[in-house]
């Protein structure tokens, strides 16, 4: 029975997806019915994972499986959010798609597909599962991106995406062949015992394979020198896809990596001077490709890449001992709130066809949509790590567990990273509240996406006064 | 110990008060307007429940023996440094009671007499609000248990002072007043926080607050006590207006009269005096500070008694007059009379708020009119403004029995007693000038013949709710003099013998002549002042022009532009260097190049990023390439 509590939302997103796809083919579920159907689909998906979320952490199914799959508060606590943001994403996709054509009725069910090889990403605690779980979600997102065939934007987004996303595939499927020759098992728990009989760094097979798979994750993840797709895949994709993209992958990714890397300590250990310099230069490349953006869509991209910065902070100062697993999540939480919270408001008042999406666009938007400039400059802030929002919370505790794992630099380095980020944050809310109004703003009537984009405002402060650490 | 939380309460309730008030203001000063009653009944309360709270303070300290006569009450850690904790935390005893009791209660009559007179002000309920702050800072300012509790009230006075001055601030002018008191008040201010500094650094170490200083205070080394009682004394010439400092009392005149009251009267310029009577344990172990203290203060008599002379403004008369008797309260503290100059602080309060409220009066019924050489006759017009403003006039110019004789003579004998001769000489040259300046004033607003037909045609008495505070001034002013009878006259001098567990004071021991001396000198200068005015000015006389040293007088000694040409314009021209030479070109270039070469290295960033698939293959693989050269060399075989 715990078993089955344990794999219960893999297998609601699962059948909830199957059950999207069959309504499809009914002439009487049409746009609307489908959206609310999907929204409603996320919305139990997370409430199942909240439901389970209290049972301690073991490998369900353990005879069948035989430990293909391991689940933990860390992973339980990623499920969460990677539902919330497939929640709040269905949200916008809502919005956008009463202005936008190009709607697809297997949209949703898409989504939920994504969403569930992301759950089982974070469980997967074997090679090849773990290759397929990102296999069901990478094919998911980049049938989201591409959907709209038309569009040569879109095309050519997720034309980027397929290919340098299979590159890094082939990367995995390489180490994946080196850990077995030097392993001789796929399985986390073997891989463990081997390194600690034999070691790590006298074993290059090994080695290799560790360095191959790790370099997929940071594809994934956006991080430096691996980070130049993001910009351009996040643009071309359609609003909601983007915000899908950048916070639910990015949580599963992270989630994965600080599983991968909890195998061995001498694993971790190898990898800390990487992690330490892929982590600055992510910061910092990603910081000085935000300020010279003009798109808002690309300058979030961007954006992304150095919250990803941060997050290898905390995997850099990862440990047995203090498991930073806690502080990364919350980062996540925060950063996805901030970024969900961006795109559902840009749903809504990007207008037709994604008509306002570069910063001059929203010149005065604060004199005649008071309340979306004021939430818009919540996310802002949150996202620039200014005291009362979650993001100040979320920096702090990457900031701080860098300094407890004697990273002393590397914090250093971080805050400097966060004043840069400044800049283009600020930019937009001075432009929203400082310039004379040149647009009336006028987009369809609706109230989910607004509803939903205040929730996320109020959420932004919520998190940051009752921070649930793990 | 006895049940103390209510002290905590004194100073409170103003300031809750001006917490409700300034935000009904702010609230409805765009809409719908709040009646001016709901206003004035709730400035009103705080202030009279704090009397209240201060009686039976007084009343409960009366119960104690006279060594055991102080309550203290500490409600909170203010912060805590390292080893130094500052509690938020409020000491009564003989000293604030007393300063507690009249500063609520002449506070709370200006409260009531601003309603008539601020009726119809647009601002109405901000003026309460800053009314109500005012006085409640002054109130931490009396009760603070420490220097530093007392700095948070000393510079809330010195805030709320500047927020009242310009209040009418539609007016350049009356800003420009308001900025100078502030600014004045700043140097002086200065002056206090180093001297607390000095004073920590001695012997702060065993606490902070006065009961623990006034133990130590033995350990304070000669130069060092100096030094700390100079540089409070500078303190309190910025607050109590002495010279240097006291150029800006005048100009804060430019705010509604019952302001100037308030500053004149309960609070703000009897700080610096309080200061230094609450610091007697300092003082009185360096005698050489007194002597400074007492000659600053006697000289500012002086001066400020010419600049009265020639006065035409009623309130900048009376502004000199509050300067003058500041001298003279400094010089009691100087000569180490702490209770004398405290009592005249005391008596002063009554008949100073008598008089700047009647001239309040007298200035209502004139529309505004402030100049002397305007209005005359005023007598029957103003009956009762007439009567109290009679009473506060010889009360100021120290007639008997009047107040202000029996704390004047008090000062003035103790200079004498203490062998302080030269100031006592020139104390009643000054009370003799004080005499004829007031009643040149009284003379000229209130008999003659009318100079302004139209507006005196035009004038009526003002409503009660100002005349009965003006009454119950006049009372204080008549008898308050009487609570310190002297002995020579077969009193008990029940203010000093109240005052004495506060303060460090040795009571001088004079013979009968020289009390006699004293009294009569003082009494001698009255009458030959009000004389002298009583023939120029009683039958009516035209304004005069002023010509040589009557010029030079009533020009203030052109102090004001002295300032202006050696202190505040060469310092406007360093700042204007400052801002035009080391500010764009030292500091600021390399702080613009920052960003500059930020914006430059993302437009580079940003060509990088060129949007072909193959380039960003490129990318991953020499990132690859070099990470794999990296971990090949750290392989361990």
């Amino acid at each position: 029975m715990q078993d089955l509590m344990a794999i219960l939302p893999l297998v609601a997103t699962g059948a909830g997806a199957i059950l999207l796809m069959l309504a499809a083919a009914f002439e009487s579920f049409r746009k609307e019915g489908i959206s609310i159907m999907g929204i409603g689909l996320f919305a139990f998906a997370f409430f199942v994972q909240l439901a389970v979320a209290n049972s301690g952490s073991f490998a369900p199914y353990s005879g069948v499986l035989n430990g293909m799959l391991a689940t933990s508060t860390f992973t339980k606590v990623a499920g969460l959010i990677i539902l919330a943001c497939g929640f709040f994403s269905a949200i916008a996709a809502q919005a956008y798609f009463t202005q936008n054509k190009g709607f697809v009725l297997e949209f949703y069910c898409l989504m939920l597909f994504a969403a569930c090889g992301m759950l089982l990403l974070t469980m997967a605690a074997e090679l090849i599962t773990l290759f397929i779980a990102l296999e069901i979600m990478s094919l998911a997102i980049y049938a989201l991106v591409g959907y709209d065939r038309k569009s040569v934007r879109r095309s050519e987004a997720v034309l980027k995406y397929l290919m340098l996303g299979a590159f890094a595939g082939a990367f995995y499927i390489m180490g994946t062949v080196f850990i077995y020759a030097g392993a001789k098992s796929t399985s986390f728990r073997v891989i463990t015992d081997v390194i600690a009989t034999t070691g790590f760094l006298s074993n290059p097979p090994l080695v290799g394979g560790a360095f191959l798979i790790l370099f997929a994750f940071l594809f994934k993840a956006a991080a430096f020198p691996f980070h130049a797709w993001v910009v351009d895949v996040y643009d071309g994709a359609p609003l909601p896809v983007t915000g899908f993209m950048a916070t639910a992958v990015k949580t599963a990714v992270f989630a994965v990596l600080a599983n991968f890397l909890m195998i061995s300590s001498d694993l971790q250990a190898a990898w800390v001077d990487y992690l330490f310099y892929i982590a600055v230069f992510t910061m910092f490349a990603g910081n000085l490709i935000a300020i010279a953006q003009n798109n808002l869509k690309r300058m979030l991209a961007a954006s992304g890449i150095v919250h990803s910065g941060y997050l290898i902070i905390a995997l850099v100062a990862i440990q047995a001992k203090t498991f930073t697993g806690g502080a990364m999540l919350f980062y996540l939480a925060a950063y996805a709130l901030a970024t969900l919270g961006i795109f559902a408001a840009l749903s809504y008042l990007a207008g037709e066809e994604e008509r306002r999406v570069s910063f001059d666009d929203f010149k005065g938007l604060a004199r005649v949509r008071p309340y979306s400039a004021a939430c818009i400059s919540i996310f802002l802030l949150s996202m620039a790590g200014i005291p009362p929002t979650a993001g100040f919370m979320g920096k702090f505790y990457i900031i701080a567990s860098a300094f407890q794992a004697g990273h002393v630099s590397l914090a250093i380095l971080g805050i400097v990273s966060s004043i840069l980020s400044m800049w283009y944050y600020l930019r937009l809310i001075v432009l929203m509240y400082f310039r004379e109004p040149e647009d009336r703003f006028e987009v369809a009537e609706m109230t989910l996406a607004p509803l939903g984009t205040i929730i996320l405002a109020i959420c932004v402060f919520a998190i940051s006064f009752y921070p649930v650490v793990l | 110990m006895e049940q103390t939380t209510y002290l905590g309460f004194i100073p409170l309730l103003p300031l809750a008060g001006a917490l409700v008030l300034g935000v009904m203001h702010v609230a409805t000063c765009q809409g719908n307007r709040i009646a001016e009653k709901l206003y004035g009944i709730l400035g009103c309360i705080g202030p009279v429940l704090s009397f209240i709270l201060a009686l039976k303070l007084f009343f409960s300290l009366k119960g104690l023996p006279a060594p055991d006569r102080f309550l203290t009450h500490e409600p909170f850690t203010w912060f805590s440094v390292g080893d130094l904790t500052v509690p938020m935390g409020f000491l009564a005893d003989p000293l604030s009671s007393l300063m507690l009791l009249f500063v609520t209660f002449v506070g709370s009559l200006i409260h009531v007499y601003s309603i008539g007179y601020m009726a119809g002000d647009k601002n109405f309920g901000k003026f309460f609000a800053y009314l109500n702050l005012f006085l409640g800072s002054m109130l931490i300012l009396v009760l603070g248990n420490s220097p530093l509790v007392m700095f948070v009230g000393w510079e809330g006075v010195g805030l709320c002072s500047y927020l009242l001055i310009s209040f009418y601030s539609e007016e350049r002018e009356n800003v420009v007043a308001g900025n100078k008191a502030f600014i004045v008040n700043r140097i002086g201010d200065l002056g206090f926080v180093l001297g607390m500094a000095f004073l920590f650094w001695g012997i702060g170490a065993d606490g902070f607050d006065y009961l623990s200083l006034k133990a130590n205070a033995h350990n304070l080394t000669p130069a060092l006590g100096i030094t700390v009682c100079l540089l409070l004394f500078v303190g309190a010439t910025g607050k109590s207006a002495q010279i240097p400092l006291y150029v800006w009392l005048p100009d804060a005149m430019a705010g509604p009269t019952p302001v100037s009251a308030l500053i004149h009267a309960a609070t703000m310029v009897t700080a610096g005096v309080y200061m230094v009577a609450r610091f007697s344990f300092l003082y009185i172990e360096v005698p050489v500070a007194g002597t400074v203290v007492a000659w600053i203060g006697i000289l500012t008599a002086l001066l400020a008694a010419v600049f009265g002379m020639f006065q035409n403004d009623i309130k900048k008369i009376l502004a000199y007059s509050t300067v003058s008797q500041l001298g003279y309260m400094f010089a009691g503290v100087g000569v180490a009379a702490y209770s004398a100059g405290i009592f005249h602080v005391f008596t002063h309060a009554f008949f100073k708020a008598l008089l700047f409220l009647g001239a309040g009066s007298v200035i209502l019924a004139l529309h505004h009119q402030q100049n002397i050489w305007k209005m005359g006759g005023l007598k029957k017009k103003l009956p009762i403004t007439y009567g109290t403003v009679l009473v506060g006039s010889l009360a100021l110019a120290g007639c008997p029995p009047f107040a202000g004789f029996f704390s004047k003579d008090e000062i003035l004998f103790s200079a004498l007693a203490t062998g302080h001769t030269g100031i006592w000489f020139i104390g009643v040259i000054v009370a003799g000038m004080t005499a004829y300046y007031t009643f040149r004033m009284f003379f000229v607003v209130f008999h003659g013949t009318p100079r302004d037909r139209h507006s005196y045609d035009h004038a009526q008495e003002s409503p009660r709710v100002m005349t009965i505070p003006l009454i119950v001034l006049a009372i204080g002013a008549g008898f308050a003099g009487f609570l310190n009878f002297p002995a020579i006259f077969g009193g008990h001098q029940q203010v000093s013998h109240w005052l004495a567990p506060s303060l460090a004071e040795h009571h001088p021991d004079a013979g009968l002549g020289v009390e006699f001396l004293a009294i009569g000198g003082s009494v001698l200068a009255f009458v030959i002042g009000i004389s002298i005015a009583y023939r120029k000015f009683f039958g009516g006389a035209e304004e005069p022009v002023y010509r040589g040293f009557c010029k030079f007088a009533a020009n203030k000694f052109y102090v004001d532009e002295l300032y202006a040409t050696i202190i505040v314009r060469p310092y406007r021209f360093i700042g204007k260097a400052i801002r035009q030479m080391i500010e764009p070109y030292i500091t600021d270039a390399p702080a613009q190049g920052v960003p500059w070469l930020y914006r430059m290295t993302g437009w580079v960033f940003k060509v990088v990023q060129v949007g072909y698939v193959r380039v960003y293959a490129i990318y991953m693989v020499i990132g690859l390439s070099i990470m794999s050269l990296l971990i090949s060399q750290s392989l361990n075989l």
